[in-house]
Protein backbone atom coordinates (compact mmCIF):
# COMPACT_ATOMS: atom_id res chain seq x y z
CA UNK A 1 0.00 0.00 0.00
CA UNK A 2 2.71 2.56 1.15
CA UNK A 3 6.29 1.90 0.33
CA UNK A 4 8.74 4.72 1.37
CA UNK A 5 12.21 4.41 0.00
CA UNK A 6 15.27 6.82 1.13
CA UNK A 7 12.94 9.65 3.19
CA UNK A 8 15.20 12.16 5.08
CA UNK A 9 13.49 15.71 6.18
CA UNK A 10 15.94 17.67 8.09
CA UNK A 11 14.43 20.20 10.83
CA UNK A 12 17.74 21.02 12.76
CA UNK A 13 21.46 20.23 13.32
CA UNK A 14 20.05 17.35 16.04
CA UNK A 15 16.71 15.92 14.32
CA UNK A 16 15.64 14.86 11.08
CA UNK A 17 13.13 12.17 9.95
CA UNK A 18 15.23 9.32 8.46
CA UNK A 19 13.44 6.25 7.02
CA UNK A 20 15.80 4.26 4.53
CA UNK A 21 12.97 1.75 3.62
CA UNK A 22 9.67 0.96 4.95
CA UNK A 23 6.47 -1.14 3.69
CA UNK A 24 3.16 -0.49 5.02
CA UNK A 25 0.82 -3.33 3.83
CA UNK A 26 -2.86 -3.04 2.35
CA UNK A 27 -5.65 -4.05 4.89
CA UNK A 28 -3.77 -3.87 7.88
CA UNK A 29 -4.14 -1.94 11.23
CA UNK A 30 -0.94 -0.24 11.40
CA UNK A 31 0.00 2.01 14.68
CA UNK A 32 3.00 4.25 14.18
CA UNK A 33 4.03 4.78 18.28
CA UNK A 34 6.71 6.76 19.71
CA UNK A 35 7.49 9.69 22.49
CA UNK A 36 6.89 12.82 22.14
CA UNK A 37 8.87 14.79 19.48
CA UNK A 38 9.88 10.92 17.53
CA UNK A 39 8.35 12.53 14.47
CA UNK A 40 5.38 10.32 14.24
CA UNK A 41 3.63 13.27 12.89
CA UNK A 42 5.66 14.76 10.60
CA UNK A 43 5.95 11.53 8.96
CA UNK A 44 2.03 11.39 8.32
CA UNK A 45 2.11 14.55 6.87
CA UNK A 46 5.01 13.69 5.08
CA UNK A 47 2.63 10.80 3.72
CA UNK A 48 -0.35 13.35 3.06
CA UNK A 49 2.32 15.50 1.11
CA UNK A 50 1.73 18.48 3.87
CA UNK A 51 5.62 18.90 4.10
CA UNK A 52 8.29 18.62 1.88
CA UNK A 53 10.78 15.49 2.11
CA UNK A 54 14.56 16.82 1.43
CA UNK A 55 15.27 13.20 -0.35
CA UNK A 56 13.35 10.45 -1.07
CA UNK A 57 9.90 9.43 -1.91
CA UNK A 58 6.58 8.07 -0.34
CA UNK A 59 4.41 5.85 -3.43
CA UNK A 60 0.81 4.84 -2.60
CA UNK A 61 -0.43 2.12 -4.51
CA UNK A 62 2.52 2.49 -6.35
CA UNK A 63 1.99 6.49 -7.33
CA UNK A 64 4.01 9.04 -6.48
CA UNK A 65 2.15 10.66 -3.74
CA UNK A 66 3.14 14.14 -5.47
CA UNK A 67 0.62 12.86 -7.97
CA UNK A 68 -1.69 13.21 -5.26
CA UNK A 69 -3.59 10.08 -6.73
CA UNK A 70 -4.23 8.93 -3.34
CA UNK A 71 -6.78 11.85 -2.54
CA UNK A 72 -9.72 9.80 -4.18
CA UNK A 73 -8.76 6.62 -2.01
CA UNK A 74 -7.36 8.48 1.26
CA UNK A 75 -9.23 10.12 4.39
CA UNK A 76 -7.34 11.21 7.26
CA UNK A 77 -7.61 13.57 9.91
CA UNK A 78 -4.66 15.29 11.93
CA UNK A 79 -5.76 18.24 13.57
CA UNK A 80 -8.24 20.81 13.65
CA UNK A 81 -7.36 22.24 10.41
CA UNK A 82 -8.29 19.08 8.90
CA UNK A 83 -12.16 20.36 10.05
CA UNK A 84 -14.10 23.10 8.35
CA UNK A 85 -15.03 24.78 11.59
CA UNK A 86 -17.69 27.28 10.33
CA UNK A 87 -19.73 24.48 9.09
CA UNK A 88 -22.08 22.28 11.27
CA UNK A 89 -21.16 18.21 11.66
CA UNK A 90 -23.74 17.67 9.00
CA UNK A 91 -22.82 20.38 6.62
CA UNK A 92 -19.43 18.74 6.53
CA UNK A 93 -20.35 15.61 6.15
CA UNK A 94 -22.31 16.81 3.41
CA UNK A 95 -18.96 18.78 1.90
CA UNK A 96 -17.40 15.30 2.00
CA UNK A 97 -19.75 12.80 0.54
CA UNK A 98 -19.82 15.78 -2.52
CA UNK A 99 -15.89 14.94 -2.40
CA UNK A 100 -15.70 11.13 -2.11
CA UNK A 101 -18.28 10.71 -4.32
CA UNK A 102 -20.69 9.37 -1.59
CA UNK A 103 -24.69 9.41 -1.72
CA UNK A 104 -25.75 11.90 1.50
CA UNK A 105 -28.12 9.67 2.41
CA UNK A 106 -26.06 6.70 2.67
CA UNK A 107 -23.00 8.72 4.32
CA UNK A 108 -25.91 9.46 7.09
CA UNK A 109 -27.27 5.95 7.33
CA UNK A 110 -23.17 5.08 8.11
CA UNK A 111 -23.01 7.81 10.48
CA UNK A 112 -25.90 6.16 12.49
CA UNK A 113 -23.87 3.34 13.00
CA UNK A 114 -21.98 5.31 14.74
CA UNK A 115 -24.63 6.57 17.11
CA UNK A 116 -22.31 5.23 20.49
CA UNK A 117 -19.24 6.86 19.46
CA UNK A 118 -20.86 10.13 18.84
CA UNK A 119 -24.21 10.78 18.90
CA UNK A 120 -26.38 11.36 15.79
CA UNK A 121 -28.58 13.91 17.38
CA UNK A 122 -25.70 16.72 16.86
CA UNK A 123 -26.07 15.78 13.74
CA UNK A 124 -29.57 17.66 13.44
CA UNK A 125 -28.39 20.63 15.57
CA UNK A 126 -27.04 23.73 13.86
CA UNK A 127 -23.98 24.25 16.34
CA UNK A 128 -21.38 24.99 14.71
CA UNK A 129 -18.34 22.91 14.44
CA UNK A 130 -16.01 25.27 16.21
CA UNK A 131 -18.56 25.91 19.15
CA UNK A 132 -18.19 21.77 20.09
CA UNK A 133 -15.99 20.37 22.20
CA UNK A 134 -12.05 19.37 21.42
CA UNK A 135 -13.26 16.03 22.10
CA UNK A 136 -16.18 16.13 19.76
CA UNK A 137 -14.52 18.11 16.98
CA UNK A 138 -11.93 14.95 17.15
CA UNK A 139 -15.21 12.30 17.08
CA UNK A 140 -16.55 14.40 14.01
CA UNK A 141 -12.60 14.66 12.45
CA UNK A 142 -12.69 10.47 12.85
CA UNK A 143 -16.24 9.81 11.67
CA UNK A 144 -15.20 12.15 8.36
CA UNK A 145 -12.32 9.50 7.59
CA UNK A 146 -14.64 6.39 8.41
CA UNK A 147 -17.96 6.89 6.90
CA UNK A 148 -16.81 7.02 3.33
CA UNK A 149 -15.05 3.70 3.79
CA UNK A 150 -12.20 4.74 2.05
CA UNK A 151 -9.59 2.30 1.47
CA UNK A 152 -6.38 4.34 3.36
CA UNK A 153 -7.28 6.19 6.49
CA UNK A 154 -4.41 8.43 8.33
CA UNK A 155 -5.48 9.21 12.21
CA UNK A 156 -3.10 11.08 14.18
CA UNK A 157 -3.24 10.41 17.82
CA UNK A 158 -6.90 9.99 17.59
CA UNK A 159 -7.58 8.59 20.98
CA UNK A 160 -5.98 11.72 22.49
CA UNK A 161 -8.87 13.67 23.81
CA UNK A 162 -11.53 11.30 23.82
CA UNK A 163 -13.18 10.07 27.12
CA UNK A 164 -12.23 6.41 28.28
CA UNK A 165 -15.31 4.77 26.68
CA UNK A 166 -14.92 6.66 23.05
CA UNK A 167 -11.23 5.37 23.06
CA UNK A 168 -12.24 1.75 23.35
CA UNK A 169 -14.81 2.16 21.06
CA UNK A 170 -12.66 3.69 18.38
CA UNK A 171 -10.32 0.63 18.99
CA UNK A 172 -13.39 -1.78 18.23
CA UNK A 173 -14.25 -0.06 14.93
CA UNK A 174 -10.69 0.26 14.12
CA UNK A 175 -10.05 -3.50 14.79
CA UNK A 176 -13.47 -4.16 12.55
CA UNK A 177 -12.43 -2.09 10.01
CA UNK A 178 -11.12 -4.73 8.07
CA UNK A 179 -11.49 -3.31 4.47
CA UNK A 180 -9.50 -0.58 4.74
CA UNK A 181 -5.53 0.17 5.66
CA UNK A 182 -5.53 2.18 8.71
CA UNK A 183 -2.83 4.11 9.91
CA UNK A 184 -2.76 5.69 13.16
CA UNK A 185 0.05 7.20 15.05
CA UNK A 186 -0.88 6.95 18.99
CA UNK A 187 0.86 6.95 22.57
CA UNK A 188 -1.65 4.67 23.71
CA UNK A 189 -0.23 1.77 24.48
CA UNK A 190 -2.88 0.05 26.12
CA UNK A 191 -5.07 0.12 23.08
CA UNK A 192 -2.31 -1.03 20.99
CA UNK A 193 -2.29 -4.51 21.50
CA UNK A 194 -6.25 -5.49 21.20
CA UNK A 195 -6.61 -3.22 17.90
CA UNK A 196 -3.45 -3.20 16.00
CA UNK A 197 -2.10 -5.94 13.49
CA UNK A 198 1.70 -4.59 12.91
CA UNK A 199 3.15 -1.92 14.99
CA UNK A 200 6.36 0.46 14.49
CA UNK A 201 8.05 2.08 16.91
CA UNK A 202 9.72 4.87 16.04
CA UNK A 203 12.70 7.10 18.23
CA UNK A 204 14.70 10.33 17.13
CA UNK A 205 12.69 10.16 13.72
CA UNK A 206 14.01 6.84 13.16
CA UNK A 207 11.69 3.15 13.18
CA UNK A 208 13.78 1.54 16.11
CA UNK A 209 11.63 -1.50 15.87
CA UNK A 210 8.72 -3.62 13.79
CA UNK A 211 6.33 -5.30 16.06
CA UNK A 212 3.86 -8.25 14.45
CA UNK A 213 1.22 -8.24 16.65
CA UNK A 214 -1.13 -10.13 14.14
CA UNK A 215 0.83 -13.21 14.01
CA UNK A 216 2.93 -13.13 17.06
CA UNK A 217 0.89 -11.67 20.07
CA UNK A 218 3.94 -12.36 22.18
CA UNK A 219 5.55 -9.23 20.86
CA UNK A 220 3.08 -7.24 22.76
CA UNK A 221 5.57 -7.52 25.47
CA UNK A 222 8.40 -6.77 23.88
CA UNK A 223 7.01 -3.43 22.79
CA UNK A 224 5.67 -2.92 26.44
CA UNK A 225 9.55 -3.87 27.52
CA UNK A 226 10.53 -0.69 25.34
CA UNK A 227 8.44 1.47 27.26
CA UNK A 228 9.76 0.45 30.87
CA UNK B 1 -27.44 16.65 -10.17
CA UNK B 2 -24.58 15.92 -12.09
CA UNK B 3 -20.97 15.38 -10.12
CA UNK B 4 -19.41 18.25 -11.43
CA UNK B 5 -22.31 20.22 -10.64
CA UNK B 6 -22.74 19.33 -7.31
CA UNK B 7 -18.76 20.04 -6.68
CA UNK B 8 -19.23 23.33 -7.67
CA UNK B 9 -22.15 24.12 -5.74
CA UNK B 10 -20.93 22.78 -2.88
CA UNK B 11 -17.19 24.99 -3.14
CA UNK B 12 -19.00 28.16 -4.08
CA UNK B 13 -21.74 27.32 -1.25
CA UNK B 14 -18.44 27.15 1.08
CA UNK B 15 -17.18 30.06 -0.37
CA UNK B 16 -20.58 31.88 0.85
CA UNK B 17 -20.08 30.25 3.77
CA UNK B 18 -17.06 31.33 4.92
CA UNK B 19 -18.02 35.20 4.02
CA UNK B 20 -21.09 34.90 6.35
CA UNK B 21 -20.01 32.85 9.33
CA UNK B 22 -16.97 34.57 10.02
CA UNK B 23 -16.43 37.65 12.54
CA UNK B 24 -13.49 39.17 9.77
CA UNK B 25 -14.78 38.03 6.48
CA UNK B 26 -18.52 39.29 7.61
CA UNK B 27 -17.34 42.51 8.34
CA UNK B 28 -16.38 43.19 5.01
CA UNK B 29 -20.13 42.86 3.23
CA UNK B 30 -21.11 46.30 4.17
CA UNK B 31 -17.75 47.62 2.96
CA UNK B 32 -18.42 46.16 -0.33
CA UNK B 33 -21.47 48.29 -0.41
CA UNK B 34 -20.61 51.34 1.49
CA UNK B 35 -17.49 52.53 -0.32
CA UNK B 36 -18.57 52.76 -3.62
CA UNK B 37 -21.64 55.04 -2.73
CA UNK B 38 -19.23 57.00 -0.41
CA UNK B 39 -17.07 57.48 -4.02
CA UNK B 40 -20.09 58.57 -5.47
CA UNK B 41 -21.21 60.71 -2.71
CA UNK B 42 -17.58 62.89 -3.16
CA UNK B 43 -18.19 62.65 -6.77
CA UNK B 44 -21.47 64.51 -6.39
CA UNK B 45 -20.29 67.30 -3.83
CA UNK B 46 -17.39 67.81 -5.65
CA UNK B 47 -19.46 68.20 -9.11
CA UNK B 48 -16.99 66.83 -11.25
CA UNK B 49 -17.57 63.60 -13.66
CA UNK B 50 -14.26 61.14 -12.26
CA UNK B 51 -14.51 58.14 -14.60
CA UNK B 52 -11.42 56.68 -13.01
CA UNK B 53 -13.38 57.41 -9.40
CA UNK B 54 -16.29 55.77 -10.59
CA UNK B 55 -14.05 52.65 -11.65
CA UNK B 56 -12.00 52.78 -8.34
CA UNK B 57 -15.49 52.55 -6.16
CA UNK B 58 -16.80 49.32 -7.78
CA UNK B 59 -13.49 47.91 -7.13
CA UNK B 60 -13.31 48.86 -3.16
CA UNK B 61 -14.30 45.15 -2.97
CA UNK B 62 -10.69 44.36 -4.66
CA UNK B 63 -8.82 45.79 -1.70
CA UNK B 64 -10.59 44.18 1.35
CA UNK B 65 -11.03 41.10 0.27
CA UNK B 66 -8.99 39.89 -2.63
CA UNK B 67 -5.37 40.50 -1.04
CA UNK B 68 -6.29 37.49 1.33
CA UNK B 69 -8.54 35.59 -0.89
CA UNK B 70 -6.69 32.29 -0.19
CA UNK B 71 -5.39 33.26 3.29
CA UNK B 72 -9.22 32.86 4.48
CA UNK B 73 -9.19 29.03 4.04
CA UNK B 74 -6.19 29.39 6.47
CA UNK B 75 -7.98 27.68 8.72
CA UNK B 76 -8.84 24.32 7.29
CA UNK B 77 -6.30 24.30 4.34
CA UNK B 78 -4.93 21.52 5.77
CA UNK B 79 -8.10 19.28 5.49
CA UNK B 80 -9.30 20.66 1.77
CA UNK B 81 -5.63 19.82 0.68
CA UNK B 82 -5.60 16.49 1.66
CA UNK B 83 -9.67 15.68 0.92
CA UNK B 84 -10.42 14.30 -3.08
CA UNK B 85 -10.37 18.38 -4.08
CA UNK B 86 -8.72 19.95 -6.95
CA UNK B 87 -6.97 22.46 -6.43
CA UNK B 88 -7.90 23.97 -10.00
CA UNK B 89 -11.43 23.88 -8.57
CA UNK B 90 -10.79 25.73 -5.65
CA UNK B 91 -9.43 28.51 -7.60
CA UNK B 92 -12.39 28.66 -10.09
CA UNK B 93 -15.04 28.44 -7.38
CA UNK B 94 -13.24 31.57 -6.09
CA UNK B 95 -13.29 33.50 -9.16
CA UNK B 96 -16.89 32.81 -9.96
CA UNK B 97 -17.36 33.78 -6.33
CA UNK B 98 -16.12 36.79 -6.78
CA UNK B 99 -17.79 37.85 -10.14
CA UNK B 100 -21.15 37.12 -8.24
CA UNK B 101 -19.98 39.41 -5.21
CA UNK B 102 -19.07 42.20 -7.70
CA UNK B 103 -22.14 42.04 -10.15
CA UNK B 104 -24.40 42.05 -6.81
CA UNK B 105 -22.36 44.97 -5.48
CA UNK B 106 -23.17 46.42 -8.99
CA UNK B 107 -26.69 45.64 -9.25
CA UNK B 108 -27.30 47.36 -5.82
CA UNK B 109 -24.93 50.76 -6.44
CA UNK B 110 -26.48 51.31 -10.47
CA UNK B 111 -29.40 52.55 -9.31
CA UNK B 112 -28.18 55.22 -7.24
CA UNK B 113 -25.75 55.95 -10.10
CA UNK B 114 -28.66 56.15 -12.55
CA UNK B 115 -30.79 58.71 -10.45
CA UNK B 116 -27.78 61.04 -9.78
CA UNK B 117 -27.50 62.25 -13.26
CA UNK B 118 -23.57 62.72 -12.93
CA UNK B 119 -23.05 60.06 -14.97
CA UNK B 120 -24.03 58.24 -18.03
CA UNK B 121 -25.61 54.68 -16.93
CA UNK B 122 -23.96 53.17 -20.23
CA UNK B 123 -20.58 53.95 -18.87
CA UNK B 124 -21.10 52.95 -15.61
CA UNK B 125 -22.12 49.39 -16.76
CA UNK B 126 -19.23 49.26 -19.46
CA UNK B 127 -16.64 50.24 -16.70
CA UNK B 128 -18.55 47.61 -14.27
CA UNK B 129 -18.10 44.75 -16.77
CA UNK B 130 -14.00 45.33 -16.83
CA UNK B 131 -14.20 45.09 -13.18
CA UNK B 132 -16.20 42.18 -13.16
CA UNK B 133 -14.44 40.17 -15.89
CA UNK B 134 -11.05 41.41 -15.42
CA UNK B 135 -10.08 42.16 -11.88
CA UNK B 136 -11.41 38.99 -10.17
CA UNK B 137 -8.34 37.06 -12.56
CA UNK B 138 -5.68 39.12 -11.83
CA UNK B 139 -6.59 39.83 -8.63
CA UNK B 140 -6.99 35.69 -7.72
CA UNK B 141 -3.35 35.73 -9.18
CA UNK B 142 -2.27 38.24 -6.78
CA UNK B 143 -3.91 36.67 -3.68
CA UNK B 144 -1.81 33.51 -4.60
CA UNK B 145 1.55 35.16 -3.66
CA UNK B 146 0.21 35.82 -0.26
CA UNK B 147 1.03 33.26 2.04
CA UNK B 148 0.13 35.09 5.25
CA UNK B 149 -1.80 33.22 7.93
CA UNK B 150 -5.18 34.77 9.69
CA UNK B 151 -7.68 34.10 12.03
CA UNK B 152 -11.08 34.60 10.08
CA UNK B 153 -12.98 34.60 13.82
CA UNK B 154 -11.19 37.61 14.96
CA UNK B 155 -12.79 41.00 14.63
CA UNK B 156 -11.62 42.90 11.58
CA UNK B 157 -11.52 46.16 13.27
CA UNK B 158 -7.43 47.77 13.88
CA UNK B 159 -6.67 43.91 12.47
CA UNK B 160 -3.58 43.88 9.93
CA UNK B 161 -3.15 40.27 10.66
CA UNK B 162 -2.48 38.76 6.77
CA UNK B 163 -1.51 42.04 5.12
CA UNK B 164 1.80 42.00 3.10
CA UNK B 165 3.98 43.15 0.73
CA UNK B 166 1.27 42.01 -1.79
CA UNK B 167 -1.40 44.55 -0.36
CA UNK B 168 0.70 47.01 -1.41
CA UNK B 169 0.57 46.01 -5.00
CA UNK B 170 -2.58 45.53 -4.78
CA UNK B 171 -3.71 48.63 -4.14
CA UNK B 172 -1.49 50.47 -6.36
CA UNK B 173 -2.09 48.26 -9.48
CA UNK B 174 -5.49 48.95 -10.18
CA UNK B 175 -4.17 52.64 -9.65
CA UNK B 176 -2.59 52.39 -13.13
CA UNK B 177 -5.95 51.67 -15.03
CA UNK B 178 -7.51 54.49 -13.88
CA UNK B 179 -4.41 56.78 -14.53
CA UNK B 180 -4.56 55.50 -17.79
CA UNK B 181 -8.07 56.08 -18.01
CA UNK B 182 -7.33 59.65 -16.64
CA UNK B 183 -4.82 60.46 -19.35
CA UNK B 184 -6.71 59.28 -21.60
CA UNK B 185 -9.94 61.23 -20.80
CA UNK B 186 -8.18 65.01 -20.26
CA UNK B 187 -4.94 65.16 -22.04
CA UNK B 188 -6.32 63.17 -25.66
CA UNK B 189 -9.77 63.72 -25.44
CA UNK B 190 -10.87 60.64 -25.92
CA UNK B 191 -14.99 59.91 -24.82
CA UNK B 192 -14.97 57.56 -21.80
CA UNK B 193 -17.08 55.83 -23.50
CA UNK B 194 -15.00 54.41 -26.19
CA UNK B 195 -12.43 53.88 -23.27
CA UNK B 196 -15.49 51.61 -22.00
CA UNK B 197 -15.65 49.64 -24.96
CA UNK B 198 -12.01 49.04 -25.41
CA UNK B 199 -11.32 47.42 -21.35
CA UNK B 200 -15.34 45.86 -21.97
CA UNK B 201 -13.61 43.96 -25.10
CA UNK B 202 -10.32 42.85 -22.90
CA UNK B 203 -12.75 41.24 -20.53
CA UNK B 204 -14.38 39.30 -22.98
CA UNK B 205 -10.94 38.49 -24.02
CA UNK B 206 -9.85 37.66 -20.69
CA UNK B 207 -12.67 35.00 -20.45
CA UNK B 208 -11.22 33.41 -23.62
CA UNK B 209 -8.52 32.77 -21.73
CA UNK B 210 -9.65 31.49 -18.64
CA UNK B 211 -7.95 27.91 -18.73
CA UNK B 212 -4.29 30.03 -18.80
CA UNK B 213 -4.98 31.96 -16.04
CA UNK B 214 -6.27 29.07 -13.82
CA UNK B 215 -2.95 27.31 -14.85
CA UNK B 216 -1.25 30.21 -13.93
CA UNK B 217 -2.93 30.64 -11.02
CA UNK B 218 -2.45 27.02 -10.33
CA UNK B 219 1.42 26.58 -11.06
CA UNK B 220 1.66 29.63 -8.45
CA UNK B 221 0.10 28.21 -5.86
CA UNK B 222 1.86 24.50 -6.49
CA UNK B 223 5.28 26.49 -6.21
CA UNK B 224 4.32 27.92 -2.95
CA UNK B 225 2.32 24.96 -1.52
CA UNK B 226 4.75 23.74 1.13
CA UNK B 227 5.52 27.45 2.49
CA UNK B 228 1.44 28.07 2.68
CA UNK B 229 1.25 25.16 4.65
CA UNK B 230 3.58 25.59 6.79
CA UNK B 231 2.47 29.39 7.18
CA UNK B 232 -1.18 28.74 7.81
CA UNK B 233 -0.23 25.46 10.13
CA UNK B 234 -1.95 26.26 13.67
CA UNK B 235 0.03 26.93 16.38
CA UNK B 236 -0.72 24.92 18.95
Amino acid sequence: MIEIEQLKKSFSMDFEINIPNLFLPKGKNIAIIGNNGAGKTTLLELILDLKKSDEGRILINADDNKKFIWKKITSSYLDEQFLIHFYTPKEYMKFCSVFYNQDFNLTLTRLKKYDDFFNFKYFNEKKLIRDYSKGNKQKIGILSTLVFESKLVILDEPFSHLDPGSKLLLGKILKENKSTTNIVSTHNIGIISKTFDLVFLMDQGKIIGTFDLENNPKNTEQLYNFFR
Amino acid sequence: MEIWKEKYYELLNYQFKLLTRNKRTKEIIPLVFISPLFVIFLSIIDNHEHHFLLLLSFCSVYYIYFPLLFSWDSGCVRGIETKNIFIKDIILSKIIFSVVLNILSTIIVTPFIYFSDYYDIKEVLIFNLFNILFFPFIMTYLASFNNKKIDINQSRTLNLEGYSLVYVVFTILPLFVYIIIMILVSMLQIEPINIGVLLAFLSFLNLIYLKKWIRIILRNLEKKRYERLSNFKKDD
